[in-house]
């Protein structure tokens, strides 16, 4: 697309790829150099990530905290004929299981407790590895990195559930579904584990090899 | 930073890998080829066989789509005589309601905002590099577009109705609206136009 709109000249192209100094864009790609906003998007050129490390540390604490009462407390209170019944993001993998349903079990499994799983544990061995100025499996650190960030937006299959029921299910004491505090905590991990994601460079891990020491 | 020694050719475009920092030539690609990072894999360049005119024609479609989405019954549940009909804006209304607005705005940006943001943003872009004259500020807009793509959820919300759905018909009879088919079709054709128009 970047080089469709560069083409009919709705866009500036490269001043000239000299080598030092030379910046890639991080928004198109267009790698230039001498220039502070890329001559073709317009965007601010950075070496690197701005502040990566530190940033991802924050969000992911942020996010390991919120991890708990994400888990502990209930997404959501179902009443059937009176009686209340609190689900938490667990329980409600439990009820798709009893219920037979076990493919979908799995998959909501995967996406609400393997998934935020996978990205706090993985950032921070990716983080630490950055640290630690490690070279071992580098390729697959940047896989990993790859699977981590497109990976995360599935965990919102749970709260997306508990919008739909809240909407649906409101017949009084009869049946009706309420939101609970959990869904608060719940969505806030995933849209922090998200921007840790966004926010951490893995470029920074090459950087961190070639030089042997922290970036 | 870095000590390739690189000749280029006209056709030539220098790259710095997204993922691992490595800059080196992509040589120009003929239609429908990728190019791939030899140190760590990463896709740097991908054409297209038709950049324009196809996804042109599947964001239009996405629209009208949305539009259908928005405006029809998304569920309809009926128990005991008591029935409730819900649209797409429901959920995160309820939400709302509910005084969990945090959580609404959540759900109504990444299932409603953000979606819509992006396909209008896609036809505008597209649209306007076909005209004579193309209105300015286009690229600004498309950064907009790629910038929106992971906060745009359509395809996640889908399994959510599904899982919804499976604990609903427990419970009691359900029908399923329009709004809902819209949202499926909607679906499979914002991803066929974001493989059919990658940066
Ligand atoms: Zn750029
Ligand atoms: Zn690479």
């Amino acid at each position: 697309m970047w080089e469709e709109l560069e083409q009919r000249g709705l866009t500036a192209g490269p001043n000239r790829a000299g080598v030092p100094h030379a910046i890639g864009c991080d928004s198109c790609g267009l790698v230039s150099h001498g220039s502070r906003t890329c001559p073709r998007c317009g965007y601010t050129l950075r070496q690197r990530k701005t502040n990566s490390l530190n940033r991802t540390w924050a969000l992911l604490l942020a996010a390991a905290l919120l991890y708990i009462p994400a888990n502990i407390l209930p997404v959501m209170t179902v009443i059937s004929l009176g009686r209340g019944q609190p689900d938490t993001i667990l329980t409600g993998v439990e009820q798709l299981v009893r219920s037979g349903l076990w493919p979908l079990a799995l998959l909501v499994f995967f996406a609400s407790i393997t998934v935020p799983v996978l990205k706090l544990v993985g950032l921070v061995t990716m983080l630490i590895a950055t640290h630690r100025g490690s070279a071992a499996r580098l390729r697959e650190r940047t896989l990993l990195y790859r699977i981590v960030d497109s990976v995360g937006r599935w965990s919102m299959i749970d709260v997306f559930m508990v919008s739909i029921l809240t909407a649906i299910v409101r017949m009084g004491l009869i049946a009706s579904i309420y939101p609970g505090p959990g869904v608060i905590a719940f969505s806030g991990v995933v849209i922090l584990t998200m921007l840790a994601a966004m926010s951490f460079d893995p470029r920074l891990m090459w950087d961190a090899a070639r030089t042997g020491k922290k970036p | 930073m870095s000590r390739l020694p690189l000749t280029l050719t006209a056709s030539d475009i220098l790259r710095e890998c997204p993922d691992c920092g490595l800059f080196q030539a992509v040589p120009a690609l003929r239609p429908a080829a990728v190019a791939r990072c030899p140190r760590c894999s990463a896709t740097l360049r991908r054409t297209r066989r038709n950049p324009v005119a196809a996804p042109l024609a599947l964001a239009t479609t996405a629209l009208v789509l949305f539009a259908i989405a928005t405006s029809m019954p998304f569920l309809d549940l009926s128990l005991r005589g008591y029935g409730r009909e819900t649209m797409l804006a429901s959920g995160p209304l309820a939400l709302g309601g509910e005084g969990m607005w945090e959580v609404g705005v959540v759900v109504l940006g990444t299932t409603m905002l953000a979606p819509v943001a992006r396909i209008f943003g896609m036809v505008w872009v597209l649209a306007g590099m076909r005209m004579r004259r193309p209105p300015r500020g286009l690229h600004v807009v498309f950064r907009w577009v790629e910038l929106l793509r992971p906060w745009s959820m359509v395809e996640v919300f889908l399994l959510g109705v599904f899982v919804a759905y499976t604990r609903l018909v427990a419970l009691a009879t359900v029908h399923v609206g329009g709004a809902l088919y819209a949202l499926a079709g909607l679906m499979l054709v914002m991803v066929a136009a974001d493989a059919a128009m990658d940066p």
